[in-house]
């Protein structure tokens, strides 16, 4: 699965004010995706600290992990645990019973990472390691 | 400023500019562009704008933007020849989770400068009230317009739609305009001392074109922040612009001078324009046989 650049144009009927308000007048949506088939592995380390933190609750919650624009080196890794969304733009994993969420548009950022976890006072926790990215920021949040 | 054209008796003279036109819509859309940045977009408040830089990871400065709030809206204009990775840069990093749409303006909005005296301007514009602060927009219609006073003479910048720049001219300025090309709105930008894409292909870091100002470095995290604060905090600049006068006219590229020293001239018209070198002290600068008298520019804008 792998397709580029899908441009559509959207109709907007209602708008604010000004040049973009009003009268039928809209202008292109761009949603730019590049959509792969993901694969992460996850260490021991990082499997049994997911399953600490989610505490029973796999059947309901997963672990999203996500990038967006920002940090020092153009993207940021963003981790979260949440209700398992009702929607088909994410490719799931199941790392025994725990369920980690990659969203389509972020398949390409985060396709092949590896998900550990340090358990040490100082830098300590989650950590990511990513073979897409070209530099990483010295604090590990931050990739481009 | 004005008599930019040859045709000295003109009123009005307008330039439409090759820029990129960017909208990006949504409660996080602030947010997101936000961490693109070098500059905190949190603070501007509607029909406010401000200028920007996009840099790389390197601290190199990729494109510049001038942001403007239009209440739950951001307009972006950029530079032309940057737009494709820009635009990338911004769709490739909305978080899914946020609500961000971005939408692209090319061909369809377009950003036109007008210059005339003061009172020209005031004649064209009889019903308007502007806000004579800096980057504060006034709403007439289905325009955006500012206005930015340099003496006795004006420069409005209007972004309107694009299949509506004639009319408008001839409706406001009929056969006292005279639409001027890339040569006369570069002798105005080297005039003022406005950067622009010429400048920033040459993989600069935004103090090497003195554009310090444009970096807020207390926003936190944007791509190249770690560089930038380095280099404040310790760093040496390798290269500065620099603005030039010669003898001769000495075209835009690469050159040697006499003793050696590396000259890039990034923005030619001629016998002026701008330059890059190294740190000068000493020598007066000769190329081949044109004589480079150069001066610090004291007021660096970007465009």
């Amino acid at each position: 699965m792998r397709y580029y650049t899908i441009i559509h144009i959207a109709r907007r009927f209602q708008r604010i004010m000004g040049i973009l308000g009003g009268g039928g007048f809209s202008l292109p949506v761009i949603s730019q995706t590049e959509v792969v088939d993901v694969k992460i592995t996850v260490t021991d380390a990082a499997l049994n600290q997911m399953k600490k933190t989610m505490e029973g609750d796999e059947d309901t919650h997963c672990l999203v992990i996500s990038a967006q624009s920002g940090g020092c080196s153009g993207y940021l890794y963003d981790m979260k645990i949440i209700e398992k969304p009702d929607s088909k733009n994410f490719q799931i994993q199941n790392f025994e019973g725990v369920q980690v969420f990659i969203h389509n548009g972020d398949s390409s950022l985060l396709n092949g990472i590896q998900l550990d976890f340090k358990d040490t006072l100082m830098g300590g926790g989650f950590n990511i390691t990513n073979p897409n990215a070209s530099r990483e920021c010295g604090c590990g949040q931050s990739f481009g | 400023m004005v008599n930019l054209s040859v045709d000295n008796m003109v009123k009005y003279e307008y330039y439409i500019h090759n820029c990129s036109l960017t909208v990006a819509e949504g409660e996080d859309s602030v947010d997101h562009i936000n961490r693109l940045i070098t500059s905190n977009i949190k603070t501007i408040s509607n029909l406010e704008s401000i200028d920007t830089l996009v840099c790389n990871a390197n601290g190199r400065i990729t494109d510049s933007l001038q942001i403007l709030r239009i209440e739950e809206q951001i307009l972006l204009l950029g530079n032309e020849e940057a737009a494709e990775n820009t635009r990338k840069l911004i769709v490739s990093g909305v978080h899914w989770n946020e609500d961000v749409r971005i939408m692209n303006g090319d061909g369809i909005l377009s950003k036109i400068s007008i210059f005339a005296s003061k009172d020209n301007l005031n004649r064209m514009f009889l019903e308007e009230e502007f806000n004579e602060e800096p980057n504060k927009w006034i709403n007439v219609g289905d325009k955006y317009l500012t206005k930015t006073n340099y003496g006795d003479n004006s420069k409005l910048d209007i972004v309107m739609k694009s299949d509506e720049i004639m009319n408008f001219v001839d409706e406001k300025m009929g056969a006292d305009s005279c639409r001027i090309n890339i040569e006369d709105w570069n002798r105005f930008r080297v005039l003022n001392g406005i950067m622009s894409f010429d400048e920033y292909k040459h993989d600069l870091l935004p103090s090497e074109l003195g554009l310090d100002k444009f970096v807020d470095l207390k926003k936190g995290c944007y791509p190249g922040q770690e560089i930038h604060a380095r280099l404040e905090s310790r760093g040496k600049l390798k290269k500065k612009i620099k603005k030039f006068k010669s003898n001769n006219s000495i075209e835009s590229g690469k050159h040697k001078s006499k003793l050696g020293r590396r000259i890039n001239i990034t923005t030619s018209l001629g016998r002026t324009g701008f330059f890059l070198t190294n740190n000068l002290e000493e020598e007066t600068i000769e190329i081949d046989n044109s004589s480079l008298e150069y001066e610090e520019l004291d007021i660096i804008e970007i465009c």
